[in-house]
């Protein structure tokens, strides 16, 4: 019952001829400004002192952020002599309404700001396995702090720890544990996933054992090395053995990944 | 059996169909007014929209791609915003959506007066969807699904937060969130690898019986039931030159997670897929309490300082259970034994951090912050398990035939990080913004751990408990981690068309842990442990802008590190730093904004990524004889390519018109290597086309309808994940 479309060579010919000649009967026809997304139609640049007028919870400390590097003084209109307007799109509109949600681009409803100099993330954020941000159902700004400190939570010398960000939301993986991951009390989630996205299943930096032997040469134990010193055990031959089978973590080895209450080898 | 939804999607395609003809009929008596904004922004409106997709092939993957079932598609309010004074200082805000199908709610009101506070409450929906792809294996064409039921997350969060704020006066907030997980997902132990009749020894097939080291990897899925609570409270005040901020969290998690496998281990074909057997079952129940205290004193314009003080305490009681079947020969019957464990952990946390700030600002083209982080984490924890198992032999489940082991682990895990953190900003010249930034993660930690059973003992004539002996085993390290970083970069607008960004950087951790194993009455020896990395990188941007009507965007980024580990060698000595691994990352974006006339604007963009992981095994090397496959441990190549074009022109006075293309690639498949195991490396494609059109039927009202078509094709699921057909999206927008 349901249709199927046909793609040939004709029908993208007479598409595009067709679309072409109603775009060339547009210039003629129409004077009307089409105004591109994310932009706010007919609004002009004010500067960011206005917008500290309002919104000095977020002004007060931009003068310390990752984002501040950008606002220039005589730059580029992209980037502005008006740090705020450089997100937020140009604001005498918003000023003229007295504020209103309508009036100013809000980077938290749409990614399409961030993209703008962020252009990989657009890609990543479009990967097959990703955080739902072009989804709209998380946004940038759950994860980066944009108008104080790093933008990346948990770095430096600041208060937060570096996996803060993410045990916000994926409280199972928080631990402790009897027995740490070592890769997350040191890099934090991002030893293995790309929280932006990968083409690799639950954001995994690799989908297969390279994940585990970029640290993992060699286990603690004589006789249990992975590969390399082929003394015997599991992990003795990386050819037929179950290295080669799987990956690390399936096969009811190494599951607990995360962390295990049971066993130092993070095996349930 | 196509029932009135599958009528509704199709007349919902023909209704979009038919909208975007719209602008055709009208294009010949199209008037040309000087009128700079066709589309409005409303203040406040309600947005009611469906999206109904006409897929063909995997509704599953389609689903997990798009966040839309393929069955129902999505349908409801898809914004709502109303904003309103009540009273000359009280402002209402009311924001919400309910997409049913798609399952993605969102409720919430602000009450807000002037100078005086706010309140706020709202809750908020959506789902997340999961393929349930168990793999593909390509010497027997087979693909095996994790389970025959949709897949999916859901995440809520219901919210409270009320706000006293008076001009130059004190803040208070406080707050409560509850967030609810709970669902069914795919799990990523993706399937048993070799077919029933086939084997692989040394890379090669041969003979037809099981390996003996067959993993009977199988596909399971996880159940979700997790559960989050925060109350939280802040204040702020100031006093004199200090701002100082106080805030008291109190976090509760409860946690009852589940593995569960939906098919038996060793099987290809799925005998009974309602048949499930649980794996494991993870709970965590864990209170935790944080007060931070942050102070901000401006001395004068050229100085201040931040401070801060945090402490943690967190208590948990962990639990959960493992269930280890055994199989019969044919892996199709019942178990035939079965061991099962009864998991515990009673874990502690106490963490202390402090951190101070110096921010110079000697003049107005300098800035120069120093800072300093001190933290003292000890984690201490108990955890083990009592495993009972039944025998082989067993008539029944009584006591008769169970032996009982039991475990248990006292560990005790103490970091002390100590964070210089330097950063320096110069904009002195016109045009340009230098800075540098260098942190210093130190920390001399150490762990222990302390098992006070021997080898747990057996006896299958009855219940036996495994004694309690002298120390079983004792493991104690020291923990020596350095890890720095360090970037610098610049930012350069010499002329209103040109914008260049430079930043490089590099990380170089290395992390050491030296310690000893004491199995008593057994053996003693030292251990060696260090993992280190060292990472470059430099990202360049360039934004050039030759005319007002059109930018070039560019992005390249190459990064690229080396692994190393030493350990212990096969006979118990120190081993040499060894190469572990090398990674490369390079990406080059582009996105290119033209607008040839003012009634047309024309976006695109492409992302070429090139990543790869080697890690220290030999590369493939694929022969015409056996062994085909000499080692299945290839690099890890993650290489992709996404572009998307977008362009959007006036049809009429009241009418845009939008098209957009979207295609993607990866190629890292290799079926060779797939004989020997998991299928390494993602290959897939996919490409949409979307006709949209925009039209403000009066000042109020505009209306949105899009057709696209999309199209998905993986390689690494063999094809059986494809799929491909229009969507048709249709929308109404009111100004209230």
């Amino acid at each position: 019952m349901s249709p199927k479309l046909h793609w040939s060579k004709t029908t993208l010919i007479f598409s595009g001829l067709a679309v072409w000649g109603l775009l060339l009967v547009s210039c003629i026809s129409v004077d009307r400004t089409v105004v591109v997304p994310p932009h706010i139609a007919g609004a002009k640049y004010v500067g960011s002192k206005a917008c500290a007028q309002c919104h000095t919870d977020q002004t007060d400390h931009f003068g310390g952020s990752t984002h501040s590097r950008l606002a220039l003084t005589g730059a580029d209109p992209k980037v502005g002599d008006t740090g705020c307007e450089s997100c937020h799109g140009p604001g005498s509109m918003h000023i003229a309404a007295g504020g209103g949600a309508g009036t100013i681009i809000n980077p938290r409803k749409s990614p399409e700001t961030c993209f703008q100099c962020h252009l990989e993330k657009r890609g990543e954020m479009s990967l097959p396995h990703t955080h739902p941000v072009l989804a709209g159902k998380i946004s940038c700004v759950d994860c980066h702090d944009v108008h104080k400190g790093d933008s990346v939570r948990g770095g430096g010398a600041s208060l937060a720890a570096s996996t803060e960000t993410c045990i916000r939301c994926h409280t199972q993986q928080a631990g402790p544990f009897v027995y740490q991951h070592g890769a997350i009390r040191e890099e934090g989630c991002v030893a293995c996933h790309s929280p932006h996205g990968s083409v690799n299943d639950k954001m995994l930096v690799a989908r297969d054992a390279n994940l585990c032997l970029r640290c993992h040469l060699a286990t603690l134990n004589p006789g249990f090395n992975i590969g390399g010193y082929a003394s015997g055990g599991a992990h003795a031959n990386a050819v037929g053995s179950r290295l080669s089978e799987g990956t690390c973590w399936s096969a009811n080895c190494h599951e607990d990944v995360h962390g295990s209450n049971v066993n130092a080898s993070l095996r349930p | 059996m196509h029932t009135t939804s599958s009528l509704l999607r199709i007349a919902s395609l023909l209704c979009a169909s038919a909208a975007l003809t719209v602008p055709v009929t009208r294009l010949a008596a199209a008037a040309a007014p000087a009128e700079a904004d066709a589309f409005p922004s409303y203040e406040s409106y309600i947005k009611i929209s469906g999206e109904s997709p006409f897929i063909t092939g995997d509704g599953a993957a389609f689903a997990a791609r798009s966040g839309v079932p393929s069955k129902t598609g999505t349908y409801g309010i898809e914004d709502l915003f109303v904003t309103k004074d009540l009273a000359k200082d009280i402002n209402l805000k009311m924001n919400g959506h309910a997409m049913d199908g798609s399952e993605d709610y969102l409720g919430s009101v602000v009450i807000s007066k002037d100078d005086l506070g706010s309140v706020e409450m709202g809750y908020k929906r959506y789902r997340i969807f999961y393929d349930g792809v168990g793999g593909f294996f390509p010497l027997t064409n087979t693909f095996q699904r994790m389970s025959q039921e949709n897949l999916h997350v859901d995440r809520s969060a219901l919210w409270f937060e009320a706000k006293i704020a008076k001009a130059d006066g004190p803040s208070f907030t406080l707050s409560y969130h509850n967030e609810i997980r709970t669902g069914r997902k795919d799990s990523s132990e993706w399937g048993a690898i070799i077919a029933p009749d086939a084997t692989v020894t040394k890379g090669a097939l041969v003979g037809n019986a099981y390996p003996a080291n067959t993993p009977f990897i199988a596909p399971n899925v996880q159940n979700l039931n997790e559960h989050h609570e925060i109350f939280e409270g802040t204040a702020t005040d100031t006093f004199g030159k200090t701002t100082e901020t106080l805030k008291a969290t109190l976090d509760w998690v409860r946690n009852d997670d589940g593995r569960v496998y939906v098919r038996y281990p060793g099987s290809i074909v799925i005998v009974d897929p309602t048949v499930t057997v649980l794996d494991d079952r993870e709970t965590t129940n864990s209170k935790s309490f944080r007060v931070i205290n942050q102070t901000e004193t401006v001395f004068n314009s050229t100085l201040a300082l931040e401070t801060g003080l945090s402490y943690y305490h967190m208590t948990g009681v962990d639990g959960g259970n493992w269930i280890t079947p055994s199989y019969n020969a044919g892996a199709k019957a019942v178990f035939t034994t079965v061991t099962a464990g009864n998991v515990f952990a009673n874990p502690s946390v106490d963490d202390y951090v402090g951190n101070i700030f110096l921010k110079f600002t000697p003049g107005k083209d300098w800035r120069a912050d120093i800072g300093f982080r001190d933290e003292y984490n000890s984690i201490s924890d108990s955890g083990g398990f009592t495993n009972v198992t039944l025998a082989s032999t067993a008539k029944n489940t009584s006591s008769t035939y169970q032996t009982t082991n039991q475990d248990v682990t006292y560990s005790h895990e103490v970091d002390q990080v100590q964070t210089p953190d330097f950063s320096v900003q110069y904009t002195g010249i016109s045009h340009l913004c230098i800075y540098g930034e260098y942190n210093d993660r130190i920390n001399k930690g150490n762990q222990h751990w302390i098992n006070p059973f021997a080898a747990t003992s057996t006896n299958g004539a009855g219940v036996v408990t495994t004694t309690l002996t002298p120390l079983g085993s004792v493991f104690f390290q020291g923990a020596n981690q350095d890890n720095q970083n360090a970037k610098l970069g610049a930012n350069w607008n010499p002329t209103q068309q040109l914008t260049i960004r430079a930043e490089v950087f590099r990380k170089d951790h290395q992390n050491r842990f030296i310690g000893a194993n004491d199995y008593v009455g057994t053996a003693s020896y030292g251990s060696l442990y260090a993992t280190g990395y060292t990472f470059t990188g430099v990202t360049l941007d360039v934004i050039y802008r030759p005319v007002a009507q059109l930018s070039f965007n560019t992005r390249y980024q190459d990064q690229g590190g080396n692994m190393s580990v030493t350990a212990n060698t096969p006979t118990g000595g120190s081993g040499n730093e060894s190469p572990s691994g090398k990674a490369t990352i390079k990406m080059l974006s582009e996105t290119v904004d033209w607008t040839p006339y003012k009634q047309v604007y024309v976006q695109a963009n492409i992302n070429v990524v090139y990543n790869s992981i080697q890690t220290a095994y030999p590369a493939v090397v694929v022969k015409a004889t056996a062994p085909f496959v000499q080692s299945p441990i290839v690099n890890a190549d993650n290489n992709y390519i996404t572009g998307s074009a977008l362009c959007g022109f006036a049809a009429d006075k009241n009418t845009d018109i939008q098209l957009q293309g979207f295609w993607q690639r990866a190629n890292n498949y290799n079926p060779q290597v797939a004989l020997g195991g998991i299928p390494y490396g993602a290959s897939f494609e996919l490409s949409s086309y979307t006709v949209g059109l925009k039209h403000k039927f009066t000042d109020r009202i505009i209306g949105d309808a899009k057709v696209g078509y999309m199209k998905n094709t993986n390689t690494t699921t063999g094809g059986f994940t494809n799929y491909n057909g229009p969507l048709a999206y249709l929308s109404l927008t009111y100004a209230l």
